[in-house]
């Protein structure tokens, strides 16, 4: 390619990103007359995310407020300056999905110096690290204490089982295996045989589930602290012909439903994204116009036990939105 | 099998040559990454009861596929001077347009599974185009695709996976041929043909040349500019024929999937001795630093070791094995 049409190249380029920038500053030409509220959220690819905005939107439609939503694709130096840039543009509130602490410590922070009230949602800044509305969670590790204790119960209270740990050291990794802890403590029989990490990705907790299965004959269950690991270490032991054991798994993914009520998986803690976000949205508002005293500063939302009893009642989108029934 | 060097060629040793000399020639004649393998295998042969059973064999056959299949494409182009940082991100995207397709397009499934793989293909062209024709830096190129079709794949579903496929393709993943699980079947037929067509064939020689000296290449009258465009393809292709195991054995298709192989695919191609150089790597070699890989990981497993831990050994074995191997140091 010559010099010279290297260069109409990248001019093209440059005139396309121009476009492409002028049109999507033309889009939200419509915003609500009272005024827009902005979102801040870890990433879109996890479905809870993207239920938990999914609820915002619709509780913010009804209200008839406007919302901007910037996603900081897991990283949290490129959230913290998309909280800031949410915060030039005059939002009345913010919510707050934050990636980690670090990020949560910062957005809050600048929020606080500008006088934007912030809900934070799922993921809570350390103690002292500036003023919230309120905080809306799972309470992860009563949920993983409550589904581990019902996988017990159905071992008889004694047996080997192994856990699939997600990403180490982020929060819900953190949680859910202290909840597992804290029921083990409870059953003196239940042995940890291996314990291994699979990312919270299904492939990966197939491949590891292999080689916990070739290294103890005797196992009974495996927790897999997402339903993706559950469902991968499910599918290994079938491929294996191992079967009778029990796989239980934490989220509530429309997958998982199917997984539970064709007998490939026990169990799952549904979660409740949707609800989350919809209550962020009215807690949001509730303090922009004025109210919101009596909103709790920390409002747990419970998990619901998924297993084969209701599996076939329950629906996905429950928990996780009105677009989840199409996913099953 | 496979044979690196050809034992003649150190055995005319002269009758002045002493004992010591002649043993040393010997053992230059064991690629350094087959030593290491080895030892690996010794260790944990004795560390678990559980890893040298038939059973455990084949999961590690299984459970290196995917990443075996990505790294001959790696390893092709990685010989060529090259590098593909994108295998991963295409894996992931085109096993998502094949169920897309198979789902929500209506398409007959076994059309949708070449769809994908045309897509897979078709990232490796562009891959190839733009790494000579439009003369970006191959990291460079492979960054921004790796980038877009990371992206794609989660834009497709709005990251959440598509389940259930038809028997026969989850049977790819299930089924043994002769006791032997079919995706080690296809996993060493790859390897086989591949490696016979660096050895055999001009075009597959060609490689070498390209990727040992560019100038000389051109000189010497060879489409250096077509022969890399065809390397990425081919590095694309693989790629998503891996991710058709992935999917296949999961009976589901993850965005995500994929998603942590990239650095595995480099280490598997380095660890058997190829040069990011370029002009240097082999079937075997790459096949040996893939087994390697498998195994301390399956061991690993077996022994449960910290999954803290792990990485650590991994990364220490690279630098092993880098260190052991003369040839590709520089």
């Amino acid at each position: 390619m010559s010099k010279h049409a290297n260069r109409r190249l990248s001019r093209l380029t440059l005139g396309t990103a121009a476009c492409a920038l002028a049109l999507s500053a033309a889009l939200p030409a419509f915003a609500a007359d009272k005024g827009s509220i902005g979102v801040s959220v870890a990433d879109q690819k996890s479905l809870f995310y993207v239920a938990a905005v999914e609820g915002m939107k619709a509780e913010a439609a009804k209200l008839g407020y406007d919302l901007r939503i910037a996603s900081a694709s897991n990283n949290s130096s490129l959230q913290i300056k998309q909280v800031q840039d949410l915060l030039v543009q005059n939002v009345k509130a913010l919510i707050f999905i934050s990636q980690d602490s670090t990020a949560a410590q910062a957005g809050v922070k600048a929020a606080n110096k500008a006088d934007v009230p912030v809900v934070a949602v799922d993921e809570k800044p350390e103690a002292g690290a500036g003023k919230l509305v309120t905080y809306i969670a799972t309470d992860s590790v009563k949920a993983a204490r409550d589904l581990c204790t019902w996988a017990f119960k159905q071992m008889g209270g004694k047996g080997n089982i192994a856990i699939l740990r997600g990403v180490l050291g982020a929060t819900a990794e953190l949680q859910r295996s202290q909840g597992c802890k804290e029921a083990l403590k409870e059953y003196p029989d239940i042995h940890v045989v291996a314990e291994q990490t699979a990312n919270w990705d299904e492939t990966e907790a197939y491949k590891a589930t292999q080689n916990i299965l070739t290294a103890n004959p005797k196992l009974d269950a495996v927790f897999g602290e997402s339903d993706a690991m559950a469902m991968g270490a499910a599918k290994a032991a079938k491929q294996a012909g191992r079967d009778g054991l029990i796989y239980f798994g934490i989220d509530g993914f429309p997958t998982m439903f199917t997984a539970v009520k064709s007998g490939l998986t026990q169990a799952t803690m549904a979660q409740n994204p949707y609800k989350m976000g919809v209550m962020a949205v009215d807690d949001a508002v509730a303090v922009i116009t004025g109210g919101g005293k009596d909103i709790k500063p920390e409002q747990y939302i419970d998990t619901t036990l998924i297993t084969k009893d209701n599996a076939g009642t329950e629906k996905p989108s429950t928990y996780y939105g009105p677009s989840a029934d199409s996913m099953q | 099998m496979l044979q690196s060097t050809n034992a003649t060629d150190a055995a005319h040793a002269g009758a002045q040559e002493s004992a010591k000399e002649r043993a040393l020639g010997l053992v230059r004649l064991v690629p350094g990454p087959l030593i290491g393998l080895v030892v690996v295998i010794v260790v944990l042969s004795y560390l678990s009861p559980y890893f040298l059973t038939t059973r455990n064999i084949v999961n590690i056959f299984s459970q290196v596929s995917d990443i075996g299949i990505m790294a001959v494409g790696a390893a092709l182009v990685i010989i060529t001077g090259g590098i593909d940082l994108s295998v991963g991100a295409v894996l992931a995207s085109s096993l998502m347009v094949n169920a897309w397709l198979y789902r929500y397009g209506g398409v007959p499934f076994p059309l949708a599974v070449v769809a994908g793989l045309l897509f897979g293909t078709a990232v490796g062209f562009v891959n190839g185009a733009l790494s000579t024709y439009a003369r970006i830096q191959p990291f460079v190129a492979t960054l921004a695709t790796m980038s877009a079709c990371s992206g794609f794949a989660l834009f497709i579903t709005d990251g959440s996976p598509i389940t259930t496929f038809p028997d026969w393709y989850t049977n790819i993943t299930a089924i043994n041929v002769l006791g032997v699980p079919f995706e080690a079947v296809i996993l060493v037929t790859i390897y086989l043909i591949t490696a016979f067509w660096l050895r055999y064939r001009p075009s597959g020689r060609a490689l070498y040349a390209v990727g040992g000296n560019e100038e000389v290449a051109r000189l010497s009258g060879l489409d250096v500019q077509r022969i890399r465009v065809g390397t990425y393809a081919i590095a694309g292709f693989l790629a998503a024929l891996a991710g058709m195991i992935v999917g296949s054995r999961l009976d589901s298709a993850q965005p995500t999937a994929g998603v942590n192989d990239l650095l595995s695919v480099i280490a598997v191609v380095v660890i058997g001795g190829a040069s990011l150089a370029g002009g240097a790597g082999s079937m075997l070699g790459t096949f040996i630093g893939l087994l390697t890989i498998g195994v301390l990981r399956n061991g690993m497993g077996l022994l449960n070791v910290s999954p803290n831990l792990q990485p650590v050994v991994i990364g220490g074995a690279i630098i092993l094995a880098v260190l052991t191997d003369r040839r590709s140091r520089h």
